[in-house]
């Protein structure tokens, strides 16, 4: 501030009671007329105020600046225009971020980013509903990543997980960027969660510990043998965990001696026929080390033996297709036999860990058909085996929540087969199933167009009642109905 | 002409109203539609058995539904807009208007000129007179507590203003108010919005005050002006000049008129709209103010960026800016207006104006070529030569127009005020902005 005008403030902050400014400091002449002119002591001041900023308006001049051109160099690519522009546009005003997302799949198989006016709003509100696919901050394209050096907050969505960051940023930042170097480089994650994991709280170190999943290998085992030590339970039986997953491990090896030792594969002979069956032996004894490392000698259970409360903990720890192996059989059959045994109400739960844990198709399958619903063992189907099983989840009123999750949480959007929409349908229509309101955006990216009738009349229907039912049945449709039609206009 | 999206959100009551409308473009809503030069109509089929129709002035904005909607335009009007603006081929292309629709569009030409006949309808002097006398007496009194008031701020000092943030000056603006001196109360009541917070509220406030002083004291002694200055300080305190007086007498501009912005804000219960609009032939500003009370229906719809056949009335004034609808002819070809290529020459201008009269509080300039840059946390406008003025925006603003333009030079319009460039609109890559 010029210091005419500070003389001024200061004044007029201690009042002209106090303190009289000096006037002449902006032009005397004036200020000198405005001083013979004045009434009083307060109408001179605030005239000579009003002069002074009349000439410091008047008195305005440009800058040069200094620094270097920030515009955009790079190459904008290809951009998002007509419907998916239009769409983009309305998705991000109303923060339909649904919508957003499905327009950001869209986006992704056409190769487009979204027009660079769009990619304040669009960087915003990625930021705030988070982008697990990763096709909003795609989107951005380059424009998104040149103003993110304008933004601090937006720059963290384009941060590659830069070593030297490693040390200081935040405890979800570090397990992400473990997750991806991880991926992509396991032992170098190993290392540089090697070095670090002690100085962590237990919810961290598991946290940490659980990245390890990823690219799962045997140069993790020493590792992880050691992380069998740790003081927490928690991160104890993580370790253990894990390494019942690597075939090479001792525990995944001493879990295999001893259930070939403690089941076999007899044959029966009936009059007309033989018959194999599961024969479970008592006398085989688990390693002691698998004692210490946490397997439970007695069952707590009336009417379970302590042989088969063993040899259940450990079969949920072992590899369905290793196991079978050794038993001279294969995977399919090990399981029909388990379901033959009479021991089968005890072991089920194994089974059932084994193949959400070794991701095992063929135990999921047939865990699944036993009515074993479990959306970890569905995702390990083909998606013709999914479609199946959800087709009769939708039968039961207490599966249709997780049938209609597995279709709507599908990351490609696939179309579903239409009697499986019209089902989906029905539900809705006979006010048996209220979803979320986000499903309905989601079951119209997904319905077939070949649905669009039913819908449309059910729509018309439902608007002839005044009741709230109705009201509410209309609306629904009618967000269906916009997303299969925002679709048909991406299809254009 | 063409409608964006943008545009027709802009017209929306509410965004609720614009959300609505966009689920209603889609042809298969509308059970019939048609489009003429004139105008737009179509039936929606809503939930009734009989479909509503809506009609679209296009030559003059102005939306007709049959639906129950107390919002204007409603979700139908928005519709079938949006429609237009997404899929021109739905429409049937129809030489003739229907019956129903060329009814209204008289009737709406009608009223146009039955307004216009009315406006000229001779009153009653001594009555107005009368009043005139009344009111005057009120401001006088009025004008001189406001006097009064500011001289006891300045003398006991401003040091506790802070404390009263957000009511420093309510009981004098409500004062203002009684003594019919609606435009010294707006005044005041923007000393309220001042951030107390934020480094040199001081230097504002003081700023506020003297220009506010000296516009009572210019009022006390308002015989002693000229004539141009009596007409801006009595504008200044709030006298009207009444609207047949203006269209009578007024300075009349018959352009082709750009609307650069709109931008709408709420004073009281007021919802005050300012429309700032470039006359190409003539090239001036206009600045017309409307004023709607809660649920009042805009008569007229003005969409940024495009351009007008009218004719405006100038209010005279020291440098004339405000101006008054006197008849628009409808929507012809946009034209986007071209400033000065150099700030310094857009700083001349404003100095210029200020010059004229150091009241105004802003002063409107095109520029051109133009580009943003942020130095030390600040934004800037820079020119080709490399000089800048700084910007009023903030990050949030400003980066929305870093994106749009890439950081390119584009062309725009913005106003000056304390100091500072406010950018109000901007065009790049052929589309048009508004902040």
């Amino acid at each position: 501030m010029e210091p005419h005008l500070e003389e001024l403030v200061k004044s007029a902050i201690l009042g002209t009671e106090k303190y009289v400014p000096n006037y002449g400091l902006y032009g005397e002449t004036l200020a000198q007329k405005i001083t013979e002119t004045g009434i009083d002591r307060e109408d001179v001041f605030l005239r000579q105020c009003a002069a002074a900023f009349a000439y410091e308006a008047a008195g305005a001049v440009t800058s040069p600046l200094e620094g270097a051109n920030q515009a955009f160099t790079g190459n904008v690519g290809q951009l998002a225009n007509g419907a998916l522009e239009r769409l983009l546009e309305t998705a991000l005003r109303e923060e339909n971020r649904h919508v957003l997302a499905y327009l950001a799949f869209t986006a992704a198989q056409k190769q487009v980013s979204a027009p660079p006016y769009l990619v304040p709003d669009l960087l915003d509100q990625t930021l705030k509903y988070g982008d697990p696919s990763g096709h909003l901050t795609a989107l951005s394209g380059a424009v998104g990543q040149w103003l993110s050096q304008f933004n601090t907050r937006w720059k963290r969505l384009f941060e590659a997980a830069a070593e030297e960051d490693f040390d200081t940023a935040p405890h979800a930042a570090r397990v992400a960027q473990l997750e991806k170097l991880r991926a992509t480089d396991p032992d170098a994650a190993l290392g540089k969660l090697d070095g670090v994991i002690q100085q962590e709280a237990a919810d961290a170190r598991w946290d940490m510990l659980f990245c390890l999943r990823v690219g799962l290998n045997e140069n993790d085992l020493p590792f992880l043998e050691k992380m069998t030590k740790d003081k927490s339970k928690k991160v104890k039986e993580l370790a253990i965990n894990l390494l019942t997953l690597q075939p090479m491990s001792t525990i995944s090896q001493l879990n295999l001696a001893y259930l070939k030792a403690a089941m076999s594969i007899e044959e029966k002979r009936g009059l007309l026929s033989t018959k194999r069956q599961l024969v479970f032996s008592e006398s085989a004894v688990p390693d002691p080390l698998l004692f210490q490392l946490g397997l439970e000698k007695i069952s707590s259970e009336k009417g379970v033996d302590d042989h088969i409360h063993q040899i259940a903990q450990v079969l949920g720890q072992t590899h369905p297709d290793i196991l079978a192996a050794q038993l001279g059989t294969d995977a399919l059959t090990l399981i029909e036999l388990v379901f033959q045994s009479k021991q089968i109400k005890t072991l089920k739960p194994a089974l059932s860990k084994a193949a959400e844990q070794f991701g095992h198709p063929v135990w999921s399958k047939y865990l699944l058909a036993q009515g074993h619903n479990s959306l970890t063992m569905l995702s390990h189907l083909s998606q013709a085996d999914q479609l199946a099983i959800c087709g009769k989840w939708l039968d039961n009123p207490a599966l249709v929540g997780m049938a209609v999750a597995q279709f709507t949480n599908h990351p490609d959007y696939p179309i579903i087969p239409h009697d499986i929409a019209v089902k989906i349908i029905g539900l809705i229509k006979n006010a048996r199933t209220y979803f979320e309101a986000p499903t309905y955006t989601k079951l119209g990216f997904i319905f077939p167009d070949s649905v669009l009738p039913i819908l449309t009349q059910m729509q018309k229907a439902a608007q002839k009642n005044d009741d709230h039912p109705s009201r509410h049945l209309a609306q629904n449709v009618g967000t269906i109905l916009q997303c299969i039609q925002i679709r048909q206009q991406l299809q254009d | 002409m063409q409608f964006t999206d943008e545009q027709i959100r802009q017209l929306a009551p509410d965004p609720a109203s614009a959300a609505a409308g966009k689920q209603l473009a889609n042809p298969a809503k509308w059970v019939t539609k048609c489009s003429h030069e004139l105008a737009l109509w179509g039936d929606c089929q809503g939930s009734g058995k009989v479909p509503y129709s809506t009609v679209i002035d296009l030559s003059n904005l102005g939306f007709k539904c049959t639906c129950p909607s107390r919002k204007f335009p409603c979700k139908h009007g928005l519709g079938l807009l949006f429609l237009m603006a997404g899929n021109k081929a739905a429409f049937t292309v129809s030489d003739t208007l229907a019956p129903h629709v060329e009814d209204w569009l008289s009737k709406r030409n009608a009223r146009q000129t039955a307004k216009e006949q009315t406006e000229a309808k001779p009153v009653d002097e001594k009555a107005r007179q009368k009043r005139a006398d009344q009111r005057t007496a009120k401001v006088d009194e009025g004008v001189e507590a406001l006097g009064a008031w500011l001289k006891d701020q300045v003398r006991t000092g401003l040091v506790d203003a802070q404390q009263q943030a957000y009511q420093f000056s309510s009981k004098i603006a409500a004062r203002m108010v009684d003594a019919q001196a609606p435009a010294l109360a707006s005044r005041l009541n923007a000393i309220n919005v001042l951030d107390f917070y934020r480094d040199g509220w001081q230097k504002s406030l003081l700023k506020h005050l003297a220009y506010t002083y000296m516009i009572a004291n210019a009022y006390r002694k308002i015989n002693d002006l000229p004539e141009q200055w009596q007409e801006e300080i009595r504008t200044l305190v709030g006298w009207n000049t009444s609207k047949e007086t203006l269209l009578q007498t007024g300075e009349t501009l018959e352009d082709r008129w750009t609307v650069l912005c709109v931008q709408q804000e709420n004073q009281d219960k007021l919802r005050v709209e300012k429309v700032w609009l470039w006359a190409n032939g003539a090239q001036r500003f206009g600045l017309l103010l409307n004023f709607y009370a809660p649920g009042q229906i805009a008569p007229q719809t003005f969409l940024a960026g495009t351009t007008l056949a009218a004719t405006l009335v100038y209010y005279p004034a020291v440098s004339p800016l405000r101006v008054l609808v006197k008849t628009i002819e409808g929507t012809i070809d946009t034209q986007w207006p071209v400033g000065a290529s150099s700030l310094e020459q857009v700083l001349e201008h404003c100095r210029q104006q200020l010059a004229l009269n150091p009241l105004q509080p802003q002063v409107p300039a095109l520029l051109a070529e133009v580009s943003l840059r942020k130095v030390q946390d600040r934004w800037w406008l820079v020119d080709g030569q490399g000089r800048a003025l700084p910007l009023r925006h903030f990050d949030a603003q400003a980066l929305r127009i870093l994106a749009a333009t890439l950081g390119r030079p584009f062309h725009g319009m913005a106003t000056w005020e304390d100091g500072q460039l406010s950018l109000c609109a901007y065009w790049a890559d052929n589309r048009f902005f508004t902040v």
